[in-house]
């Protein structure tokens, strides 16, 4: 028996030593890059916003792989000149449409649809003024925190990143999930013409590709008016403001479904 | 021979006179710290303490001087003030960022009188410690002088001294006023009237990163005319769920230091002269244990 034993352990070693999970960890991609600048972006007007082929004309489409440097921040980053307003700032990150839905606290349509876990990425927005950034467009990916020395020589460091999101629990500062889009006002009352930088911090990759494709705009708000005002404004959904931000297969007509609100005959259909 | 020989041959009142030089010469470390306690006094003009009160029965309306009208007394140490920031002296703030207002970064602050729950939601955010002596002294200062009787939770007006102390027991859980930091007692109370008619009291503002050249500036945040302070925040402070009854008892805006021109008001005392600190390091500061007046002179029209 105890050789029995021996020999169901050594198998079951042997299989597990089987899996090879390195797809797991994504590699760079030599097409996209994991740190890179897009230059000068000219914010939309609103009339451009409501335009459906203007808005998605105008925005920013692209794609960021991991960064090659190990251990290093990667991410994409573009200025815009203050406008003397508020403008709105978003961020689309590929795909997420399904597993919204699975929450067994609040299951909603599409819990049917299987998801595919592996075409998700992730961007985090912060956007200040482009003084503030301590990172090297196109080479480093930094962050807006900077030295305060005041009057007795006495250093505080300070967060210039304007872009706050709100929790769930009213906390700022949060920032959305896994492939969410995000979106902020930034006021540019007091720095009209002066350059200000976004930065989409990459979190994570999708599995698929090594590839999280996006599209990011800026769009002219009135004063008081909000991002949420903005985007209601052109659909009922955030991940539906702008659209085809993924590449991959299927996923035009996924979206098109989803934000239609008729994913359940997709998933009816595929039952 | 070794060290545990000589202690062996040392005599018990050898030993026992080594262990207290020992323990002695600890209490004489000196740490050095970088934070000091600034002590001294806050002086409020009489005008602070005053108010004009119409009495309904008679239609008359007279000055009232009460040291009870004097709200929360804030004091920050900070790099600079300056006078070209606001209507009012205000300390130097750091990079504007958005539309925020820029930070102060006070490197230490106090208060002379806090705000505190009264045990009744009529009374938050308006009660202030080092103001009231005693149950009584709060009841009829509400009653005759603000004309807003104090009420319990079912609108019923208080004016029993021990009906008020039942309901803080119940609600508290306490079992004697000295829990109650709202009252003061006759010998607690902060402000006194000196001779020039003005009304001072003590501060120390505790654990004060120092810095050469650093200046003690503050404000009073003065009632409105419904008795409300503009630096409470009533959803701030201790959380009662009990029964139907649900509020937060509230308390000081926690930013108060840091972005002051939010919470100044009309009628509200600024410090117009601020103290500096001279002294070369924490240490000179100790050495000295110097104490300071800060005179709330100024008041906030625009």
């Amino acid at each position: 028996m105890p050789r029995l034993l021996l020999a169901v352990g050594f198998v079951s070693a042997f299989v597990a030593c089987d899996r090879d999970n390195e797809k797991y960890f994504p590699q760079p991609v030599a097409e996209y890059p994991g740190v890179v600048d897009l230059g000068e972006f000219t914010p939309l007007t609103l009339a451009d916003w409501l335009d459906p082929s203007t808005r998605a004309e105008k925005s920013i489409y692209d794609g960021l792989g991991e960064n090659a440097a190990i251990g290093q921040w990667g991410g994409a980053t573009f200025t815009f000149q203050g406008t003397g307003g508020t403008v709105c700032v978003l961020v689309d990150p590929e795909a997420v449409f399904w597993l919204q839905s699975v929450d067994v606290r609040s299951p909603a349509d599409g819990y049917i649809c299987e998801d595919n876990n592996y075409d998700d990425g992730d961007l985090d927005l912060e956007v200040g003024l482009s003084a503030y950034y301590n990172g090297t467009p196109g080479v480093t990916v930094g962050n807006f925190e900077q030295v305060y020395e005041d009057s007795l020589g006495n250093e505080v460091v300070f967060e210039a990143n304007e872009c706050l999101m709100t929790g769930q629990r009213g906390q700022a500062g949060a920032h959305a999930g896994r492939a969410t889009p995000e979106f902020c006002e930034i006021d540019t009352s007091l720095h009209p013409g002066r350059d200000y930088t976004v930065l989409l911090r990459l979190w994570s990759v999708p599995i698929d590709d090594y590839v999280v494709h996006y599209a990011a705009t800026v769009v002219e708000i009135g004063a008081g008016d909000t991002c949420a005002d903005l985007v209601s404004a052109v659909a009922a959904d955030p991940e539906c403001a702008l659209e085809n931000e993924g590449t991959g297969e299927g996923f035009s007509t996924l979206e098109e479904l989803y934000c239609a609100g008729e994913l359940d005959d997709l998933c009816t259909e595929v039952e | 021979m070794s060290p545990r020989g000589v202690l062996s041959d040392m005599t018990s009142a050898t030993r026992a006179a080594l262990l207290l030089a020992v323990v002695a010469q600890a209490c004489t470390f000196d740490e050095h710290l970088p934070q000091v306690d600034i002590k001294g006094t806050v002086i409020v003009p009489r005008a602070a303490a005053t108010r004009m009160i119409l009495d309904d029965r008679t239609g008359v309306e007279s000055e009232v001087v009460d040291a009870r009208f004097i709200g929360p007394v804030y004091l920050g140490a900070y790099s600079d003030i300056r006078y070209d920031i606001e209507a009012y002296p205000h300390p130097a703030t750091g990079p504007i960022i958005g539309g925020e207002l820029g930070n102060t970064y006070p490197y230490g602050g106090g208060t002379v009188g806090v705000f505190d729950f009264a045990c009744y939601t009529s009374t938050l955010c308006k009660v202030v410690t080092g103001r009231y002596a005693d149950y009584s002294s709060l009841l009829d200062f509400w009653s005759n002088t603000l004309d807003q009787p104090v009420v319990d939770e079912q609108g019923a007006e208080v004016q029993s001294p021990d009906y008020f102390r039942t309901s803080c027991y119940d609600l508290f859980e306490y079992t004697e006023d000295a829990e109650l930091l709202f009252l003061a007692g006759e010998d607690g109370l902060d402000f006194k009237e000196n001779a020039d008619g003005d009304f001072e009291a003590e501060f120390t503002m505790w654990r004060v990163n120092y810095h050469a050249g650093m200046k003690v500036w503050g404000w009073m945040d003065a009632p409105d005319s419904n008795f409300d302070f503009t630096t409470c925040d009533p959803a701030n402070g201790q959380q009662f769920n009990q029964y139907s009854a649900s509020f937060t008892t509230g308390s000081s805006y926690i930013d108060l230091l840091n972005f002051p021109s939010n919470y100044i008001d009309i009628g509200d005392f600024v410090v117009n002269e601020p103290v500096e600190l001279t002294y070369e390091d924490a240490d000179a500061f100790r050495e000295a244990a110097p104490t300071f007046t800060l005179v709330y002179d100024f008041q906030v029209e625009k």
